[in-house]
């Protein structure tokens, strides 16, 4: 009795061909053929397989959407909060948090200004 | 690659040792599974399809594929059949690996292959789960993951004990099919063979077990508590190719038991008479299946927990001294 002898990479490309080539065989045979034959015949139409019904009631599927700027009004409430929380925990008590906070909105104010005039 | 080696890879992947053998093979051990699973329950079994319902399996099996394919809105509808058919060829081109093939495609450090072609069975399994949307299935994919990462590295490394022993004394250079035509003179090499052996054999014993749910070890589909597992969203066809993946790792897990633990075709050389070997392994196959349906029917379920715990406290841990001693 003789065999085959390989290389690893050989016998890994051999195995893995023939591996490949049963699947395929084993697709076309037990279930395409039996499918496309048989199977697709015996399809019968029911409610049941479309409707999902839950505790005996009928469900209806919401698709559900949240608009965008619904999302980045949320973001930004979210974000902002917690850099509110960063900044009143990190940077000392409240009043110096709102001089940074005013002097920030004065900075952008001139910038604004700076720009329009310009 | 010349023709005579195609014609031989083709004939034997899909004839035999390949597709054919394995779809008789699976009618034939499930027709054993379903008699001794009736006796031990006070039942006749199947009895009325073909001689003593030897066809019964067969039966089942093609009603199965010729109903609807049928799956629910939310579930991955191709890909699963696709990884289950990949996986089944490479479960039964691990045959021509073996001594079983007429003609075997084999060389230095082939068991890996083997190991890797054995993965792709459990994977197309996971995948299968995964692919539908269900409570149960998705507890189904855990539990056999689970499964499958408590025994899978005792099953590797206590099938590569003979291996590596025979690497050592017979310079097979990891070779899986060398090493099983040795496979029976690995026993009595020296102590320390032997002693290895023994352990790797009863840990590889349990790791089996484990990969292929044989009770106590099939939490993962463990019907009381969670229907089918993996299984409950199927029927039809995609069922029929869940079951066809099942029942051939029942089938090539235990002949690879056979040919590195049991001995393979002794007293007989395959390698000198063909037909006696094989029907040596046959045999030796089949003693190895009914202890297994035994088993699996007289055993209780273990927990999850209690299952992975087992595996790693004594199947890995008997591998680990097993795989070190053979290295000694």
């Amino acid at each position: 009795m003789s065999g085959y002898v390989f290389n690893q990479y050989m016998l890994v490309l051999i195995i893995s061909l023939a591996s490949f080539m049963v699947g395929f065989v084993v697709y076309i045979i037990f279930y395409y053929i039996f499918h496309k034959l048989y199977g697709s015949k015996v399809r019968s139409d029911s409610k049941l397989k479309d409707e999902i019904v839950i505790h005996g009631l009928k469900y209806s599927e919401e698709v559900l959407s949240v608009p965008a700027t619904r999302i980045f009004i949320d973001v930004m409430k979210h974000s902002l909060h917690s850099l509110h929380d960063i900044m009143t925990k990190e940077l000392g008590t409240r009043v110096l948090n709102d001089w940074f906070a005013w002097i920030l909105i004065m900075l952008t104010l001139i910038i604004v200004l700076a720009m329009l005039v310009r | 690659m010349d023709q005579g080696m195609i014609m031989d890879l083709i004939i034997q992947g899909l004839i035999f040792p390949g597709l054919f053998f394995i779809v008789f093979l699976i009618i034939f051990t499930q027709w054993i599974y379903r008699k001794i699973t009736a006796r031990i329950q006070y039942r006749r079994g199947p009895c009325y399809t073909g001689p003593l319902g030897f066809l019964q399996p067969f039966t089942d099996f093609i009603k199965l594929l010729v109903k609807e394919d049928a799956v629910t809105r939310y579930s991955v509808k191709h890909i699963p059949i696709v990884l289950a058919s990949i996986g089944l060829g490479s479960l039964i081109a691990i045959l021509l690996l073996t001594p079983l093939s007429l003609r075997p495609f084999y060389g230095d450090y082939d068991i890996i292959i083997l190991f890797y072609l054995g993965l792709w069975g459990s994977f197309a399994i996971l995948f299968t789960g995964l692919a539908a949307p269900n409570p149960y299935t998705s507890l189904g994919v855990g539990r056999y993951m689970a499964l499958l990462v408590s025994s899978e590295p005792s099953f590797i490394a206590s099938f590569i004990v003979p291996v590596i022993i025979a690497s050592r004394f017979f310079n097979v250079n990891y070779s899986f099919y060398k090493a099983s035509i040795l496979s029976h003179r690995l026993w009595t090499i020296d102590p320390f063979s032997t002693l290895s052996m023994i352990l790797a054999a009863v840990a590889g014993f349990m790791a089996l077990m484990g990969i292929l749910e044989i009770r106590p070890f099939d939490f993962p589909e463990a019907e009381g508590e969670i229907y089918w597992g993996i299984f409950t969203e199927y029927g039809g066809p995609s069922l029929a190719l869940g079951f066809f993946i099942l029942f051939t790792e029942r089938i090539v897990f235990p002949l690879i038991y056979v040919m590195l633990f049991l001995g393979g075709s002794w007293p007989v050389d395959i390698t000198m008479n063909y037909w006696a070997g094989f029907l040596i392994i046959f045999t030796k196959f089949i003693l190895l299946f009914i202890l297994l349906t035994v088993i699996d029917n007289v055993m209780p379920r273990l927990r999850p927990d209690q299952g992975v715990r087992i595996l790693w406290k004594y199947a890995l841990t008997l591998s680990v001294i097993a795989l070190i001693i053979s290295l000694i």
